[in-house]
C-alpha cells in the first residue's frame, strides 16, 4: 500500500470533475458528489491541485515548527526558491533568511547535481551498462508512472538516489564529521517545488524518505515574503558553492551542458514524458544514452509550489547561475555516503499468469470493450469516471456504476 | 486459424512507413492490460514489429492477427506480395532485398525474419513467389 500526497478536502469539493481530466493517470473519480483518489494509480504529480477551482485539493507537508525538535537543523533547497523573487539578484538575502530562521547550515540541490553528474558519466561510460537510455530518479512523479505503468522499463531507471537526496546526505555527513556531533541531534529537512517530492521516490522497496521533514516551497515563500515585507533586515554576505550546470539542471533539467559526449534529453510537462515512455515501451526510442524526465513543465520551475511562471522562473535562475564558474574551485568535503554511489534499485518481479488468469482476463477485458463500443466516446467525465473507457473499466471492475450512470446515453434514451 | 478467431485484426499497407508499428503497439497494450509479464510482450513486440515492417517494406498489402490459444499467443501475417524465392537466405542475418530508399529510412538491414525466428517459438513461413508470404508466430508463455 502506497502512500500519497495528495489530499482531498470533502467540504469543499464540488464534484465538477475538472481534476478528473487533468490527472495523466487517471487516478480520480467523482462518486457521490465528491472526488476521491484511487491510490495505486496516484504518482502525485500534483496536476489535480493545479486544476482544483475550488482549491480543494492540497498537499501534505510538515510544518515549519518541527525544527525545533533537534539541536541542529540542517535545510536543503530547492534552488528554485531563489528565482521566486522579483529581487532574484539579491539571492544572498533569501539565503541569509533560512540561517535567521534557525537552519545551522544549508545547500542547494545543485549540489547534489554536482556530485552526482561525475557519477553518472562514468556510469554511461561503460558499455556494460547497456539498457539504454537510463532515466534520471529526479523526479519522483516520473519514477512512480514507471513504477506503475510502465513496469517494464524499471530497467532503464538509473539506479541512483535523486540530487535532492544526495544533496541532503551530503549537506548532513559533512555537518556530522566537521563538527563532531551526535547524529541523533541533526535534524534534516527539505524545501520542495513539488508534492512529488514529499513523499519517499522509491517506494516499492519500503524506502524512507531521508529527510527528518519537508515544508512545501509555497509556505516557506509565505514565510519568507512576511519577514522581508516586515522587517528591516539588515543580511551579511552569504556564500553558495555551487557551478553554473547544478544551478541550472537542479532548476530546470537542464542535462545537455555536462553530458555534451552522450546524447542525452530534458523531457518536460507529464504528457510529453508519457508520449516518450510510450515510444520507449514500443521499443522505437534508438540511440539516446540519458533522459532526465520531469512532470512539470520547464523542469521544477514549473513545480505545484512555484508562485512564478515556470519561464520567468528559468529566465532568472539563468541569469543568477551566469556569476558561477563551470567547476568548484573550493576543495569539497568527500562524499563517501551510500546515495553518492550506483546502488539504489528499482524492483520488478511480474506475476506471470496461468491459464484461467489469462482465460479471465481475456473475458474481463472483452466485456470492458463491449460496454465501451456502446459509449459516446465523448469522455465528458460528467458520469464521475475521466474518460468513457474508465466508466467501461468501473462498470466491469470496480461495479460502482451502471450503464445507467451515463448522462449523455440517458438523454437520449427514448 | 479462421478471421473471426482473431482476438485483434490490422490492415497494413505497403509503402506507408510513417504510421508503422501500430498493430504491434497495439497489442502491446493489449497484453498489458490483461497482465502478461513485460519480458514476454518484449519478444511479442519485437517479432511482431519486424513482421508488420516487412510487409510495409516489401509487399502491397497485408494483414494481421493476433490471438491467444490457451497459454500461447499467435500472429499470424499474410501479405500480398513478391514471396520469398530463397527463405534459407532470407533467414540469414544481414540479409535483405530492400531497396536503396527503404534502407535510407533506416530500415531494411536485413535482420527482420532472423529478429522473428530469435523472438518467437516457432516460425513458419509459407510463401508463393509473386503472390505473397504468410507468416506465423508462436510464443508460448
Amino acid at each position: 500500500m502506497s502512500e500519497h500526497s495528495i489530499i482531498i478536502d470533502e467540504n469543499k469539493c464540488n464534484g465538477c470533475t475538472i481534476c478528473l481530466r487533468a490527472c495523466p493517470t487517471q487516478a480520480l473519480i467523482v462518486r457521490n458528489g465528491k472526488a476521491k483518489l484511487i491510490n495505486d494509480r496516484c504518482i502525485d504529480c500534483g496536476e489535480c491541485i493545479r486544476s482544483c477551482p475550488e482549491k480543494a485539493i492540497k498537499s501534505k507537508r510538515d510544518n515549519i515548527d518541527i525544527i525545533q525538535n533537534y539541536k541542529y537543523k540542517l535545510l536543503v533547497y530547492s534552488p528554485v526558491i531563489l528565482a521566486q523573487f522579483k529581487e532574484f539578484h539579491s539571492w544572498e538575502k533569501v539565503l541569509y533568511l533560512f540561517r535567521h530562521m534557525g537552519f545551522d547550515d544549508i545547500c542547494g540541490v545543485d549540489t547534489g547535481g554536482y556530485i552526482a553528474a561525475d557519477i553518472i558519466r562514468g556510469f554511461l561510460k561503460n558499455k556494460k551498462n547497456s539498457k539504454r537510455p537510463y532515466i534520471a530518479t529526479n523526479c519522483p512523479a516520473v519514477c512512480r508512472l514507471i513504477q506503475s505503468k510502465y513496469s517494464g522499463l524499471v530497467e532503464h531507471i538509473l539506479p541512483m538516489y535523486s540530487i535532492s537526496d544526495i544533496a541532503g546526505e551530503y549537506l548532513k555527513h559533512a555537518f556530522i564529521s566537521t563538527k563532531k556531533v551526535d547524529p541523533e541531534d541533526v535534524g534534516l529537512f527539505y524545501i520542495s517545488p513539488c508534492p512529488a517530492k514529499l513523499i519517499p521516490t522509491n517506494q516499492e522497496k519500503g524506502c524512507h524518505s531521508i529527510f527528518d521533514g519537508i515544508f512545501s516551497m509555497g509556505d516557506i515563500y509565505n514565510t519568507l515574503m512576511k519577514i522581508m515585507e516586515n522587517e528591516d533586515l539588515q543580511y551579511t554576505e552569504q556564500e553558495m558553492v555551487t557551478t553554473k550546470f547544478a544551478l541550472r539542471w537542479s532548476s530546470f533539467g537542464d542535462v545537455e551542458h555536462k553530458f555534451k559526449d552522450f546524447t542525452t534529453l530534458r523531457i518536460d510537462g507529464i504528457r510529453n514524458v508519457i508520449r516518450f515512455l510510450n515510444r520507449l515501451e514500443n521499443g522505437i526510442v534508438e540511440d539516446v544514452d540519458f533522459v532526465d524526465m520531469y512532470a512539470c513543465d520547464n523542469g521544477c520551475v514549473g513545480g505545484v509550489f512555484a508562485k512564478e511562471d515556470p519561464h520567468i522562473a528559468e529566465y532568472r535562475i539563468k541569469r543568477i547561475a551566469d556569476a558561477f564558474p563551470e567547476k568548484i574551485s573550493k576543495k569539497m568535503f568527500p562524499c563517501d555516503v551510500d546515495s553518492c554511489d550506483i546502488r539504489m534499485k528499482f524492483e520488478y518481479n511480474p506475476k506471470i499468469p496461468d491459464k484461467e488468469d489469462m482465460k479471465l482476463a481475456i473475458q474481463t477485458l472483452a466485456e470492458i470493450e463491449a460496454l465501451y463500443e456502446k459509449l459516446p466516446k465523448l469522455d465528458c467525465a460528467a458520469c464521475g469516471s475521466a474518460t468513457c473507457y474508465n466508466f467501461a473499466e468501473d462498470i466491469v471492475v470496480r461495479k460502482d456504476v451502471t450503464m445507467d450512470d451515463c448522462p449523455i446515453l440517458k438523454k437520449s434514451a427514448p | 486459424m479462421k478471421e473471426e478467431d482473431c482476438l485483434l485484426k490490422f490492415e497494413i499497407q505497403g509503402g506507408e512507413f510513417l504510421d508503422s508499428g501500430e498493430s504491434s503497439a497495439v497489442i502491446k497494450e493489449y497484453l498489458k492490460k490483461i497482465g502478461i509479464p513485460h519480458p514476454f510482450i518484449r519478444r511479442v513486440l519485437i517479432a511482431t514489429y519486424e513482421a508488420e515492417m516487412n510487409v510495409v517494406a516489401h509487399a502491397e498489402k497485408g494483414t494481421l492477427c493476433f490471438t491467444i490459444e490457451g497459454e500461447t499467443v499467435v500472429v499470424r501475417v499474410h501479405d500480398k506480395g513478391p514471396g520469398i524465392p530463397d527463405i534459407e537466405l532470407a533467414m540469414q542475418k544481414g540479409y535483405s532485398t530492400a531497396t536503396q530508399e527503404v534502407r535510407q529510412m533506416g530500415f531494411g538491414a536485413g535482420m527482420g525474419l532472423p529478429n522473428m525466428k530469435q523472438n518467437s517459438d516457432t516460425l513458419v513461413i509459407n510463401t508463393e513467389v509473386g503472390t505473397g508470404t504468410e507468416v506465423i508466430m508462436e510464443f508460448t508463455l
